[in-house]
């Protein structure tokens, strides 16, 4: 009898300890809080004042595909990637705008030159669009030959367009 | 009386499977949250080695290592690659490595780093893969120019090849090792549209440039020089390599014909014979180049960009 006893209580510790640390494991994960997709007809305009061009200073991707020239990201995640020339002037449409959460979101742009526009300060502008209205609107400076790379955060839930703040370079 | 003995040695006998149990109890636990913390540390034992031909190629791998590996490179500051004799010191070293990784396109002269890691039998990867080679005649045979690393956009290939093979060996290490590339494929971009700027104040006319060794291809093409040189692609004996009379010849009636102002020597190549070269043709010594070898520790020209922007400025303030 007492063996079983000891067995039940070595279970019930063991199996406790372990219950213990999946919880845990499993409140840390949940801290990744997936928000809500946002609602409407969402658009991102993008110019920049030089041709674009495939970076061949990027770190290339194990899946084959080549350098870009332009890359926009929201909230991690990439909505464009494009690795062709683009003339400069040449307004970019994305529409529609996936991966727009309700809330804050963060907007990463970084667009490449030819190596050549040394000497020239380079600029993308980016508009994003909500049913025709713009929201937000900032344009990015790069210092000579670098590329031009900025991210700023926009509320897309309340009725203002409230950009929260922005860095680039 | 004897039952009341019996019911306080069973009791005992209860408590110490008790404490027993808790003993168990606390080296699990102990044990399982130690594996926990432990297992997010794997760097903590030893670090993998890397053992490198050249000292670019030892710096470029460190700037996508960082602390993460040691970094060993068989030739020292001004050692030059296409004349050097491996020793039992650097079969020694390479025995140390995990992973070997040389510039290759026959930089290594008689492909020394592909024999010794050959020989301690570790994985070897050739840094200059992918490069866009420049073909150059020499004996009526084409050879592909090893020194590619004279342009940042070569290098940048050079830095894609290291992350990605390291990547593959250390799958624990990818995000470090991509997360430092990027920055420092970043600092390569500037730097190559900081040399554009610079060189922009020397009239085409007067961007010739003349070096001990035929090492500045991959430079000349890239930033409109034409280059010049008394010995071949290697100081070394291989096809096409070596000092030729028609060669030198070639050189001074250049420098008369062009106008060069200066000409320039070598940091792993012996000054004599550009010294001759500058006297016969009445030309200034503009300074030395670091080309197959970067500086000494300590020098402005230890690290790639380093060596680079010293190599610009000197040739910058030699021939505007």
């Amino acid at each position: 009898m007492r063996p079983v006893i000891a067995f039940l209580i070595w279970v019930v510790l063991i199996g406790g300890l372990t219950a213990y640390m999946h919880a845990r494991e499993r409140v840390a994960a949940g801290r990744v809080v997936d928000s809500q997709a946002a609602r409407g007809n969402f658009a991102l305009e993008l110019t920049t004042t030089f041709d674009l061009e495939p970076d061949p200073f990027a770190l290339q991707s194990d899946d084959g595909s080549g350098p870009a020239a332009i890359v926009v990201r929201i909230n991690g995640k990439d909505v464009l990637r494009r690795s062709d020339r683009v003339q400069r002037g040449t307004q970019i449409v994305v529409e529609p705008v996936s991966h727009l959460a309700q809330g804050q979101n963060e907007i990463y742009v970084e667009a490449s030159a030819p190596l050549d526009s040394a000497g020239r300060s380079l600029a993308v502008r980016v508009r994003l669009m909500e049913d025709g209205r713009q929201m937000a609107d900032r344009t990015f400076w790069s210092e000579e030959g670098a590329r031009v790379a900025g991210v700023f955060s926009v509320n897309v839930e309340g009725a203002e367009p409230a950009d929260v703040n922005h860095h680039g370079h | 009386m004897t039952g009341v003995r019996v019911k306080i040695l069973r009791r005992r006998t209860t408590a110490s499977y008790l404490a027993w149990l808790s003993c168990c109890w606390l080296v699990l636990a102990t044990s399982f949250v130690f594996a926990q913390e432990t297992g997010q540390r794997p760097a903590a034992a030893r670090k993998p080695v890397i053992v490198c031909s050249t000292t670019q190629i030892a710096d470029i791998t460190r700037q996508v290592v960082g602390d993460r590996c040691e970094v060993k490179c068989v030739l020292a500051p001004g050692a030059d690659p296409h004349t050097y004799m491996p020793t039992p010191g650097d079969a020694q070293l390479t025995l140390k490595a995990d992973i070997c990784i040389q510039n290759g396109l026959h930089l290594e002269g008689k492909n020394w780093m592909a024999t010794l890691a050959k020989d301690a039998g570790k994985p070897l990867i050739t840094a200059a893969t992918g490069v866009q080679p420049i073909e150059l005649e020499g004996d009526g045979q084409k050879i592909s120019d090893p020194h590619a690393w004279f342009t940042p956009k070569n290098a940048a290939v050079y830095v894609n090849n290291i992350t990605r093979e390291l990547s593959r060996m250390d799958p624990a290490g990818k995000e470090q090792y991509e997360a430092r590339a990027k920055l420092y494929l970043l600092q390569l971009r500037v730097l190559d549209s900081w040399i554009r700027e610079q060189f922009n104040v020397i009239p085409m006319t007067q961007r010739i440039l003349v070096t001990s060794h035929d090492a500045f291809n991959y430079f000349a093409k890239e930033y409109g020089f034409r280059n010049q040189a008394p010995v071949g692609w290697s100081t070394g004996s291989e096809v096409g390599a070596g000092m030729t009379p028609e060669r030198r010849k070639q050189v001074i009636d250049s420098i008369k014909e062009f106008g060069v102002k200066a000409v320039f020597v070598e940091t792993s190549v012996n000054p004599k014979l550009v010294r001759e070269i500058a006297r016969e043709a009445g030309v200034k010594i503009g300074g030395e180049l670091y080309s197959d070898s970067m500086g000494p520790s300590g020098s402005a020209g230890e690290t790639y960009i380093g060596m680079m922007r010293e190599n610009v400025l000197t040739i910058l303030d030699a021939l505007k």
